[in-house]
């Protein structure tokens, strides 16, 4: 559905040029709940704004259900953007002014989607996410948990093809990222939504059934990384220093 | 379709999100309520002060024809026989009015009673100039060399101060010759419209044929005279001039028509009011300013809001249409109350000068369209600012 190749991304500041992702190689298929990791730095936050068409790489390829995105146009990355990826966000992002409603509709809305259906639609997940009775509510009277998910059934009302979420739990305390973790899960394991969650939470990371992991640019499986790294202290280990 | 959709969506935010900007918008709307409302205010003064000169030219009658020596009289100037017969030798004339201007000092009882005009006029000078009468008679035709004097009413109050009797009869003393009152005249109200100088309060008006005789300066320097009904007044005008001409060849005559007066008056007034309604844009380009200014801060401020709309999908010209409904209803509700406003500064200006309050249609219409025009002119670099803005920063910002 998604695949990455040799995707580079680098920025110019000034004369420095700095090379943030060293070709990326990924491939997310439908159904998937994958996750990415990496300490803050890595270059996790670049690679999701080319997952999620809001950045194009310098160089290499992005391929959505087949079709090469780098050299699309603005207004073409946007529509696909509402259709194909719905976001959550760590600060969940819900526009204070709208209620919970008004603000999961916003995805139909750009797509042109007839008002009353759209609110029905937006009725329902509201309430497939736990959220029924909050509908009319604003987000400052909403809990950090709830907050979130009103977000997760904004990014859903688009159908999307990706449900890309970003420190979904970065936000929340233990609890309540349990419960954000459980919705996500549930509703990949229920209704086949393909999630990526990208986080530096190793806890979040392995309720995953693929992970990733990223490091100095370049992507790897969770496997290879643990080979890698387990490696390392046993070499580094000296004679008498173990218990 | 997804064009329309968003539209209504964004015109359905519009609203609450200038609420919640709360102060900001109120000072926006400030601004252009001001703006507004000085234009309105400015342009129906232009335009009642236009429709009250107007007035005056039409209650003193759009037929009038004046007629002006500017050989001042020296040599070849117009003959009093001329001028008394032109009445009835021109048939597109309806009434003429000569007159021979004298000044001097009034003694009534041996007492001052004041200096003035001493004017010499036939019968026709009263009605051509609506002079009205309050005691006795006006001048008549047939006062030809009678030393009789019609006197104004501020003469009159004079007079009345020094003896109780009747003033009609009484003699009065106009630099060593003595007229007898056989006429005593109301409170004139001077026409800004006539171009000639009436004066009638400070005056005592003399037979002309008199005036012919005794005044230092007897020549004839100004006939007021009306069309006849029907005619164009160009004609009238072109009749007495060679009427005139035909008699004293050299004249050098100054004709004006009241219409001409009225086109030249309606030419002032218009740039007058283009003046004012230029000087109140000044005060709305301000409050423009004053809007792009808001909509800037509230663009930047909403930065977040932006880009996750962009992150959801809207598209550059969704967020731009955003922005600029937002500036549009911003400047259009400025413009209700400006209008509001506006009229309401009319009419209190109005009343306090006595002008007859009217509305200027004109004025709110376009004072309504040109604040609707300078929400989408100072809107739109808001607006485009905020559709470029780069969602990634947007997203990393908060």
């Amino acid at each position: 559905m998604l695949k990455l190749k040799d995707v580079c991304r680098s920025y110019r500041l000034g004369p420095v040029k700095t090379e943030v992702l060293r070709g990326i190689e990924m491939d997310v298929r439908s159904g998937d709940l994958m996750s990415i990791m990496g300490p803050s730095g890595s270059g996790k936050t670049t690679l999701m704004n080319i997952i999620g068409l809001l950045d194009r790489p310098s160089s290499g390829s992005c391929i959505l259900n087949d079709r090469n995105i780098s050299g699309l146009k603005d207004n073409e990355l946007s529509t696909l953007r509402n259709r194909y990826i719905g976001f959550v966000f760590q600060s969940f992002h819900l526009l204070p002014q709208l209620t919970a409603l008004e603000n999961v509709c916003l995805p139909l809305v750009y797509r042109g989607v007839e008002r009353p259906k759209m609110r029905d639609r937006a009725r329902e997940l509201l309430k497939h996410v736990g959220m029924a009775e909050r509908v009319n509510h604003r987000p400052n009277q909403l809990s950090g948990g709830q907050k979130q998910r009103v977000a997760i059934a904004r990014a859903l009302i688009g159908e999307p093809a990706l449900l890309l979420a970003d420190e979904p739990t970065g936000a929340l305390d233990t609890d309540t990222a349990a419960e954000v973790m459980t919705l996500l899960k549930e509703l990949n394991s229920e209704n086949g939504v393909t999630i990526l969650i990208i986080t530096h939470d190793a806890a979040i990371a392995e309720q995953c059934t693929k992970q990733m992991r990223i490091r100095d640019g370049k992507l790897i499986d969770i496997q290879k990384y643990n080979a890698d790294s387990q490696r390392g202290p046993e070499i580094k280990q000296r004679p008498g220093a173990s218990s | 379709m997804r064009a329309m959709s968003v539209l209504a969506a964004n015109g359905r935010e519009a609203a609450e999100s200038l609420r919640r900007a709360g102060l900001r918008t109120a000072l926006g709307l400030i601004g252009v309520t001001i703006g507004v409302s000085s234009v309105i205010a400015m342009v129906s003064l232009g335009e009642i002060a236009k429709e009250q000169a107007r007035k005056q030219f039409e209650a003193l009658g759009t037929d009038i024809v004046v007629v002006r020596d500017r050989g001042g009289g020296v040599q070849d100037g117009i003959d009093l026989q001329t001028a008394l017969n032109l009445q009835d030798s021109i048939p597109s004339i309806l009434r003429a009015a000569p007159r021979i201007m004298g000044y001097g000092s009034f003694l009534f009882a041996g007492k001052d009673v004041g200096q003035g005009s001493v004017q010499g006029v036939t019968h026709s000078f009263a009605i051509v100039n609506k002079i009205p009468v309050k005691e006795g008679r006006f001048i008549s035709n047939l006062d030809i060399n009678r030393n009789y004097g019609v006197v104004g009413a501020e003469i009159a109050k004079k007079m009345r101060g020094l003896t109780q009797k009747e003033l009609l009869g009484e003699l009065i003393d106009v630099d060593g010759t003595l007229f007898t009152v056989v006429g005593v005249l109301e409170q004139y109200e001077e026409s800004y419209a006539l171009p000639v100088n009436i004066d009638a309060n400070r005056s005592i008006f003399i037979p002309i044929t008199t005036a012919n005789r005794t005044s230092n300066e007897p020549h004839i320097e100004v006939i007021i005279a009306l069309s006849a009904p029907g005619i164009h007044h160009e004609t009238a005008a072109q009749d007495i001039s060679n009427y005139l001409r035909t008699r004293s060849p050299k004249l050098q005559l100054d004709i004006v028509t009241a219409k001409e007066l009225i086109a030249q008056m309606e030419r002032q007034m218009g740039i007058f009011t283009l003046l004012l309604g230029g000087v109140g844009s000044i005060s709305l380009v301000v409050g423009g300013i004053g809007v792009m200014n808001i909509m800037l801060v509230s663009v930047a401020e909403r930065r977040v809001e932006i880009a996750i709309r962009r992150a959801l999908g809207a598209q550059q010209s969704d967020i731009r249409s955003q922005f600029l409904i937002e500036s549009i209803i911003l400047t259009s509700a400025g413009g209700i109350l400006g209008v509001a406003l506006g009229l309401a500064a009319t009419y209190a200006i109005s009343q306090f000068t006595g002008w007859e309050f009217l509305i200027s249609w004109i004025s709110v219409a376009s004072g309504l369209g040109t604040a609707a025009a300078v929400g989408l002119f100072f809107g739109f670099q808001p607006a485009y600012q905020a559709s470029k803005l780069d969602p990634i920063a947007g997203l990393q910002g908060s």
